[in-house]
């Protein structure tokens, strides 16, 4: 004798033992549970006995549902048909509600959920396999894929429902549920009274996949509040590379600053210690000195030169305007410097203010033979300083290091903080947080 | 090893182009001994030469404050 397949039947249709009502129900074999579009009785049908009503749901709904019963979608790789709605919150804190659609796969009589909650989305699925290291009360489930930790704990109740289901969605009042996440995934443990656990295996789906899905209006859809439980961070497919990226170029910028470094070595081109000499001609203004000149010196290619100048100030200021006069073109580069430094003893302390030191960097110098030119400017009366001066070359300009180092930065700092912030949120949810007992 | 470089930075390729200003700046920097930030040249004769954007404030005599 031969087996032969009967096609199973694609929809039936059964009277509502309270209104009468026709409802049309997609899982013929396995659907035993009904509530009524029309009445919203919730009642008990499996094909041989008389329907029988268990209880009828009257309070409004906070939601109706989006997509309507039956409507047929192509979702995660399998084609679902919506065969019923159900809206639950949690038993001890009712302002936690969500949704709930009962998706049936015709050619496997599998089923799916696709929940909803604040405008985000989940597809749960049974989970084939326990995960190898989870205990009831355990705050996290490893797994190969990697460490679920715990987000939620709670017990359910059925708000309202529509639809045909195959297992007594009243009965899950009993189910004691613990929500493990790993984003993009979640693992949800059911455990019934009889220590019976089932495990179900959650994974997050962006709302537009959805509206394409069942052919919904993307401006229908809820609008998304905070951050998800496992609404995976944008960044995060992007971050390992923007770490990488990041790595490199801070190396490129360190190896060109220290080979810039070893090919241009800084060298000093001038030391000398000029003497400030007051200038008595009748013209000059009290407190002008003599113009001082230093020795010349030759560049041999273009670059930076840092000037340093160190002073004998005592108690008294000093006006230093400096030039750098290339001999051959006359070209000229010209800074001032105001050096002050005072110091002294009050009440038993010492104290000082300013600094004897100055520095100024020239950039783009030309090759060339240079001197500088010294207009110093002091208050008359103290003793004329002295002042020690360094030209270096090609100093090594740290400067332009750190703020090359700081624009690298400012992105993968950007989304550093963007990602921590996201974790924030998605944890600001839970009573098990990372910054929880 | 560089083939595999890049298809590791692809999710972030505009990124990796992008960096190439911060860092052509800071090649031309080093290569022409300039500071980034500007230096302290005040001098209006060699405004098109060297860097002349002060990074320092300048006062004049006429400004000059002291104790």
């Amino acid at each position: 004798m031969s087996d032969i397949l009967t096609p199973r039947p694609e929809s039936a249709q059964l009277n509502c033992p309270k209104c009468t009502a026709y409802i049309t129900y997609y899982d013929v074999a396995g659907s035993e549970y009904y509530a009524c579009p029309n009445c919203h009785a919730y009642f008990r049908y499996s094909g041989e006995e008389t329907p029988k009503v268990i209880g009828s749901y009257q309070t409004p709904t906070h939601e109706v549902p989006l997509i309507p019963l039956g409507t047929l979608g192509m979702l995660g790789g399998f084609r679902w048909r919506v065969v019923g709605f159900v809206e639950r919150y949690e038993y001890r804190s009712e302002q936690y509600r969500w949704t709930e659609y009962q998706l049936y796969h015709p050619e496997t009589a599998e089923y799916a959920q696709l929940a909803q909650y604040r405008g985000h989305w989940m597809l749960t699925r049974p989970n084939k396999e326990k995960p190898a290291q989870a205990r009831f009360n355990s705050r996290s489930v490893t797994t190969p894929e990697g460490t679920y930790n715990l987000y939620n704990r709670y017990q359910a109740r059925v708000a309202w429902a529509v639809g045909e289901f195959d297992w007594d969605i009243e009965g899950d009042d009993q189910l004691k549920i613990a929500e493990y996440i790993l984003p993009p995934l979640m693992l949800v443990q059911e455990r019934a009274s009889d220590k019976t656990v089932t495990w179900y295996r959650a994974e997050h789906v962006e709302p537009s996949e959805v509206a394409a899905a069942f052919g919904l209006i993307a401006s229908a859809m809820p609008i998304r509040e905070g951050v998800g439980a496992v609404q995976p961070d944008p960044s995060t497919t992007r971050w390992p590379a923007l770490r990488l990226l990041t790595t490199v170029a801070f190396f490129v910028l360190l190896l060109t600053q220290i080979g810039q470094h070893l090919r241009y070595p800084d060298r000093d081109l001038l030391k000398a210690s000029l003497q400030v000499v007051a200038d008595t001609t009748a013209k000059s203004a009290p407190g002008t000195g003599k113009v001082l000149v230093s020795p010349s010196f030759t560049l041999d290619h273009q670059a930076a030169l840092e000037i340093d100048l160190t002073t004998t100030l005592n108690n008294q200021w000093l006006e230093l305007p400096v030039s750098l006069v290339n001999e051959q073109t006359g070209q000229g580069f010209e800074f001032t410097k105001n050096i002050e430094f005072y110091n002294g003893v009050e009440g038993g302390e010492s104290w000082s203010e300013g600094s004897r030191n100055a520095d100024a960097v020239l950039s783009r110098v030309p090759a060339g033979r240079y001197h500088l030119n010294f207009y110093p400017f002091t208050e008359s009366g103290p003793a004329a300083p002295g002042i020690e001066v360094r030209v270096t070359a090609d100093p090594p300009l740290w400067s332009n290091f750190f703020v090359v180092l700081l624009l690298i930065l400012i992105y993968p700092i950007w989304q550093y903080l963007r990602r921590a912030s996201h974790e924030t949120k998605r944890w600001s949810a839970s009573d098990y947080g990372p910054s929880a007992d | 090893m560089l083939e595999r470089f890049f298809i590791s930075i692809r999710p972030v390729w505009f990124y990796a182009l992008l960096l190439l200003l911060p860092l052509g700046w800071f090649a031309w920097g080093a290569t022409t001994g300039t500071r980034l930030l500007g230096d302290d040249n005040e001098s209006t004769e060699t405004l098109g030469a060297p860097g002349t954007r002060g990074s320092h404030g300048h006062a004049g005599r006429g400004l000059y404050f002291h104790k």
